[in-house]
């Protein structure tokens, strides 16, 4: 036992190299909490649509990235102010979900639920090519008042604000979300519509209603994550991409059962890319989360927060 | 059945009405610029893509020649077989990363040889098939190009294509003239795996000869005796890497680090704390647009504020706008070639004809039309054999260069460093090799 | 309230139901009663718009079909469904919560404490998440979901389906309560209870009424009722008596 600990130690030692001091470990431990962050919010946005529809829309990456050119365009060719132009896109994006609920969920009801992925899969794509025809596919940026600010000192680590208000509106939305969930009626008939569809419709909850808001506030919420990472880096078309694995890869942590689950799900993909990978096995750090998530498919299929399908609570 | 009576209109109106505020918001949208720049998502920036100019220029060297370059008029020649080039890129619209540069170019150079009496008197037929990127699709539009027998075949843009594609070349015996310029392409290349032939000429500059002339360039300009490498992790980034540590080493600069990310970084935090530790004075970059503006801001940020030399794709990192002031004017790029800059006045006729300014790989393609023209004027016929043994012959003034053939089968010889310094791309030096 | 008329319920080549025809008018609580596989079940279905159907289903005049499932619901046409069908993430009080859906603000329904005045089990049980709840618990819940929706009818589906017969007796005590207030169309395989509670009765078999008449006239004829449900009536006398 004690060798068996010694040796797993050795090996640790031996990959890993812990360097920097607290100052490094701050920063990737920030670079950590921001990636987790649209990780949480893109793996809300997966959870969310699947409670209500039993859907997981795989054109959550590019509403991601649509949010972020959405922001762009009210920006720098409508001139609107920051503020509104984020409410604006997220409005817009609450439309869209509603749209692609109409159009590729609802006509394909009662089919099964493989056709339904794939033609989110297929919207996926229509998305990417409507931007690529609005946008075009330069790289640009999305503006953020907090871009080019100085950076913040935090145990002599420079923390961009960028990244701590990443961090700070996911918590504050998370809050809400589960808030919502646990509090409000609507919150109780999207989790009785997941539990038991046919009940929740005989007992007046209108399942179409509810799709359609899910669909509309998952697309929302990618619209979130699009503005929260678009000023971290360039937008492009693939801009959505990594932010939904992440996102999908916190949902299977977080087993899609628990809302609180699926969010640490993310936080665990962000840490453990940036943290561990920070220190270890450096070269192969992106690989970290999904080395994760295909440990936790093999050993708790159920994900790590949920007891199992029956129990979890939103 | 449940729900099936609820009156229709009723569950559309909603969509409708956002459709249409969507479409009409859209709609809008019509006299917005056109298309200014063309670049891929993000594909290797490498090969497909590279700066295209079309930010505001400051000092501008004038150029050569605007009308189509002279080559050495050959004694009246008359051909009595057709003449015909295939082009292996796609256009617009084609695919999401699909660029309209190669065909633009290639088009402008075959209209203006037409209008002036074709090849030996002979019309050029040129037709394009969009070769996809993938390996596979790139060797199903060579075999068609292949098919209709053309005199010479232009084009494949990555180096995917032309490793796949350049021994179905090579077996078809038929004149190629190839963009991506993949280390494995060329006839000289020693490692394991290589494809070049004697068919196949290249019409980009190597990417491990633009590696070591980085590398030259930053010890004449900077003298820096500690330098980090940040390395994109794919073969383009290895092999550039590879060439810069040798060539560091020889020169007796220390390696302070060689960091590698994924093309796709969005966070190299990791990165840039390693680089800080090893304490250099110069980081050469060889990576993708957005690691490097990521890196790049991230330098700052961290209060590393020293040189940052990279390839082409320091370019995209600027024109996407999202360096801050400090990290674009510490920002260094490497570009083949720069018409806007180089050569103003051609690139006013393409921007006439194209309706947005051309960028290298329309300037390139422009000019691989015209060395196949002066390849065929100089074999005095198209047959296959004279016409390679000609392209081997190549000497041949473009838009931003003279291609000459070397014993690689490379034509392309020179690229120049740029700066961004107060938000204006600058040539700070050319580059030959 | 409702009137069925020549109900057809036909799942591909299995006919369920085949040409029933009954009504529950205002005050009233009718029994449908039956054998396993009589089709009691589907006729349920169909009355709140759940399966499709040939013939007519009428609530308050309106064709069910047309409502479909929610609205109908949302009109005052609860089922509780066979099996409770609790929601199992949901509270004890959330489950309520939802059940009121459906109340669309009628005023004359019960409130969430007359629910827990009925069964008092569950007061103190609010919080409890509904998978943790034993099979007399959630019928409870099941009722009282479908209470706070101020039912203008209520069709239980074999509600006292493998309850031990303490819980039954439980279970029929509320129900006969609830039947002052509500009008009810209950199924059951259980013939003493159900008649002892409904003032006329349905016998299904087959997908046919094969006998219906006022409780006193179906009490009075258990030789015949017997003869239906004879075999099943001693078949759940025993599993009662296993699962007790
Ligand atoms: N979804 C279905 N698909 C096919 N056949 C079905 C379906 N549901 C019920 N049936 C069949 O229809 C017939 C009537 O079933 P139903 O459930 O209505 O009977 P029931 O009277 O409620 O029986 P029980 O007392 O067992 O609940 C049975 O033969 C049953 O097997
Ligand atoms: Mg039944």
């Amino acid at each position: 036992m004690t060798a068996a600990l010694g040796g797993a130690v050795n090996t640790i030692a031996a990959l890993c190299e812990f360097t920097g001091g607290k100052r490094t470990f701050i920063s990737l431990l920030f670079s950590g909490l921001s990636i987790g962050s649209i990780a949480a919010l893109a793996a809300l946005g997966f959870l969310l649509m699947q409670k209500a529809t039993g859907v997981i829309s795989f054109a959550q990456g590019d509403m991601i990235t649509l949010g972020a050119y959405i922001a762009i365009w009210w920006m720098r060719d409508r001139d609107a102010p920051w503020l509104l132009a984020y409410v604006l896109t997220l409005v817009m994006m609450f439309g869209i979900g509603i749209v692609l609920e109409r159009v590729a969920y609802a006509p394909l009801k009662g089919r099964s639920i493989h056709v339904v992925v794939i033609a989110t899969l297929g919207a996926a794509l229509v998305i990417r090519a409507i931007i690529a025809l609005w946008q075009d596919t330069t790289p640009t940026s999305l503006f953020s008042p907090l871009k080019g600010r100085d950076p913040v000192k935090i145990g002599g680590a420079a923390i961009p604000p960028v990244k701590i208000a990443v961090f700070v509106v996911t918590l504050v939305v998370v809050a809400v979300m589960i808030a919502v969930f646990n509090r409000t009626q609507f919150g109780r008939q999207v989790r009785a519509i997941a539990a038991d569809r046919e009940t929740a419709r005989m007992h007046g909850v209108a399942a179409t209603k509810m799709s359609m808001i899910a669909f509309g506030l998952s697309t929302a919420l990618a619209g979130l994550a699009g503005i929260l990472i678009g000023p971290t880096q360039n937008v492009d078309l693939t801009l959505g991409f990594g932010a939904m694995l992440a996102g999908f890869s916190a949902a299977i942590l977080g087993g899609f059962g628990s809302l609180g689950g699926v969010v640490i799900g993310g936080f665990m993909i962000g840490l453990s890319e940036q943290i561990v990978g920070g220190y270890c096995l450096s070269e192969y750090k992106s690989a970290f989360p999904y080395v994760l998530m295909l440990i936790v498919i093999a050993v708790r299929p159920q994900g790590l927060f949920s007891r199992g399908a029956a129990h979890g609570r939103l | 059945m449940g729900e099936k009576p609820v009156k229709l209109w009723r569950r559309l109106i909603i969509p409708v009405a956002l459709l249409s505020i969507v479409a009409a918001a859209c709609g809008d949208d019509d006299d917005d610029a056109p298309a200014a720049e063309g670049t891929t998502t993000a594909p290797a920036a490498d090969e497909t893509t590279t700066t295209a100019a079309a930010a505001t220029t400051t000092a501008a060297t004038t150029a050569p020649s605007a009308d189509a370059p002279t080559t050495t008029a050959a004694p009246e020649l008359v051909l009595d077989e057709p003449v015909s080039i295939i082009g292996l890129y796609e256009d617009t619209g084609e695919s999401p990363a699909a660029q309209p540069y190669f065909a633009a170019g290639a088009q402008m150079a075959i209209d203006e040889i037409n209008a002036a009496g074709g090849i030996g008197g002979q019309e050029v037929s040129y037709e394009r098939i969009a070769a996809g990127l993938a390996a596979d699709a790139a060797v199903q539009s060579t075999l068609e190009a292949i098919d209709a027998a053309p005199t010479v075949i232009i084009g494949l843009p990555s180096s995917g294509q032309v490793i796949a594609a350049a021994p179905e070349i090579a077996k078809a015996e038929i004149p190629a003239i190839l963009f991506s310029a993949a280390p494995q392409a060329f006839l000289d290349y020693e490692g394991e795996g290589g494809v070049g032939n004697e068919w196949v000429f290249i019409y980009r500059p190597r990417n491990t000869a633009i590696a070591a002339q980085q590398v030259a360039f930053v010890n004449d300009e900077f003298a820096p005796t500690k330098v980090a490498l940040l390395c994109v992790n794919n073969p383009f980034g290895t092999a550039s890497c590879d060439v810069m540590e040798t060539e560091l080493e020889a020169l007796g600069i220390e390696v302070t680090t060689r960091e590698t990310n994924e093309f796709d970084a969005t966070d190299m935090t990791t990165q840039v704390l390693a680089i800080q530790n090893g304490d250099p004075d110069l980081i050469l970059n060889v990576n993708f647009p957005n690691p490097i503006t990521v890196f790049a801001n991230q330098l700052i940020e961290n209060g590393v504020t020293i040189p940052h030399v990279d390839g082409a794709s320091a370019g995209f990192a600027f024109l996407a706008g999202n360096l801050t002031d400090e990290a674009r004017d510490l920002l260094y790029g490497v570009e083949d070639c720069l018409p806007t800059l180089q050569n103003e006045e051609w690139s006013a006729k393409y921007e006439d004809e194209f309706g947005g300014p051309p960028n290298y790989a329309a300037a390139e393609t422009y000019d691989a039309i015209y060395i196949i023209k002066a390849a065929i004027e100089r074999a005095g016929s198209t047959d296959p054999a004279a016409v390679r043994d000609a392209l081997a012959e190549t000497s041949h003034e473009g838009i931003c260069t003279t291609y000459e053939t070397d014993e690689g089968n490379g034509l392309h010889h020179s690229a120049i460093v740029v700066d961004y310094e107060g938000g204006t791309i600058n040539i700070i030096k050319e580059l030959s090799f | 309230m409702l009137e069925i008329e020549d109900l057809v319920v036909s799942y591909g080549a299995v006919e369920a139901v085949r040409g029933v025809s009954l009504s529950v008018g205002a005050g009233e609580v009718v029994g449908l009663l039956g054998p396993n596989g009589a089709g009691k079940t589907s006729t349920l279905r169909a009355a709140s718009g759940l399966v499709s159907y040939g013939g007519s289903v009428r609530f308050e005049g309106k064709e069910v079909s047309r409502l479909g499932v929610e609205k109908a619901a949302k009109a005052g046409l609860i089922h509780v469904p066979e099996g409770r069908h609790i929601f199992p993430t949901l509270t004890v009080h959330e489950n309520l919560q939802v059940g009121a859906t459906a109340r669309a603000g009628r005023a004359d329904g019960y409130s969430f404490e007359e629910v827990y005045a009925l069964f008092p089990a569950l007061a103190g049980m609010r919080d409890r998440g509904g998978w943790a709840l034993s099979g007399g618990e959630q019928q409870m819940v099941a009722v009282g979901r479908a209470l706070v929706a101020a039912p203008r009818l209520l069709m239980l589906d074999e509600p006292s389906l493998g309850l031990a017969p303490i819980v039954v007796k439980a279970v029929f005590r509320a129900l006969r309560k609830i039947a002052e207030r509500t009008p009810v169309l209950l199924v059951e395989q259980n013939t003493v209870m159900a008649l002892k509670l409904c003032h006329r009765a349905a016998v299904l078999s087959g997908g046919r009424v094969v006998l219906s008449g006022t409780a006193a006239e179906l009490s009075d004829r258990s030789a015949i009722l017997d003869s239906y449900l004879g075999q099943e009536r001693v078949h759940d006398a025993e599993a009662e008596h296993l699962k007790a």
